[in-house]
């Protein structure tokens, strides 16, 4: 359930494997063969904290939602988002039955990934291509896999704009409880 | 926003903070080990025979590894340490050949039990 689209191993992958290579061969993360694969788009931009950008959601109802049962389930599960595993907050909240949740579940990973194309296609961020260990929190998968970019890292909070698109929805939502 | 959610947020901040510290230095060795790895000039098999076979005990295990291989051949050289320490050698490594196959082989051994005995002087005692 939180997992349903998990990370490959990286030597199943052959996109990164040949990006790897290329980038080895060249020095540079310039002009990779793939540019825009599940590593370099989902892995590292779309999934913040597990499926569904689960972790954005939870920051969100911490800072303003009303519900004490939500925020309770938020705690809990924020530390297990951190590592890509939105399990607790799935069930507890849960995000499947909650139709206002359930709507940035859908959308915000789609709107990171195009954030991310944009970027990536403007050359504004380097590309995930260098081994990413299993289990790394999420925040830190893109940098990691850029091979410790700052910009990258300085970026990161870019995407807390969603939080701002999850902040409302929250709000929204628990205005009609 | 409650003091309880403050202090769990504070507490992923500092959490995530920490990490990218030690990431940073993981992935930067990471990074620097692979290179090695994949730029490096040579990366040879080296084999070596059991002590009553000759240099060319893997003749036919190498053809048979070159059969499979489309494009680049593995080379094959073949290392003779004699007793009184001369060193020769037989077949080639390519130029343009980064995995080559290497056979290394003590010579003058009659017996298994000679071998032990009878090692060039420069070699390391059992």
């Amino acid at each position: 359930m939180s997992s349903a689209y998990q990370m490959t191993n990286f030597t199943d992958d052959v996109y990164s494997l040949e990006n790897l290579t290329y980038a080895l061969k060249n020095h540079s993360t310039q002009n990779i063969p793939h540019p825009y694969t599940e590593a370099t788009l989902y892995h590292g931009f779309g999934a913040f904290g597990g499926v569904g950008s689960l972790l954005a959601l939870i920051i969100a109802i911490l800072l303003v939602s009303k519900s004490q049962k939500d925020r309770k389930v938020s705690m809990l599960g924020i530390f297990p988002a951190l590592f890509n595993n939105g399990a607790p907050v799935m069930l507890g909240i849960p995000v499947m039955f909650n139709i206002v949740y359930l709507i940035p579940f859908l959308l915000a990973p789609l709107v990171n990934m195009l954030l991310a194309y944009a970027a990536l296609a403007s050359n504004l961020l380097p590309p995930v291509v260098y081994p990413v260990p299993a289990g790394t929190p999420n925040p830190l998968i893109a940098f990691v896999g850029t091979g410790g970019s700052f910009a990258r890292l300085g970026l990161c909070p870019y995407r807390l704009y969603q939080l701002r698109a999850q902040l409302a929805v929250v709000e929204g939502g628990t205005n009609h409880d | 926003m409650t003091k309880e959610s403050k202090i769990i947020l504070l507490a992923v901040l500092v959490f995530l903070i920490g990490l990218a510290i030690p990431s940073y230095t993981w992935t930067r060795k990471n990074i620097a080990q692979v290179d090695k790895f994949y730029n490096s000039t040579l990366s040879p098999i080296i084999m070596i025979p059991g002590s009553s076979a000759t240099e060319n005990r893997f003749d036919g295990l190498v053809k048979k590894l070159n059969q499979d291989t489309a494009g680049q051949k593995h080379s094959l050289l073949k290392v003779k340490a004699w007793n009184d320490g001369r060193i020769t050698y037989s077949g080639k490594i390519n130029t343009r050949d980064k995995e080559p196959v290497i056979v290394s082989v003590l010579r003058t051994i009659k017996t298994a039990m000679k071998t032990s005995k009878s090692r060039p002087k420069w070699s390391i005692k059992p």
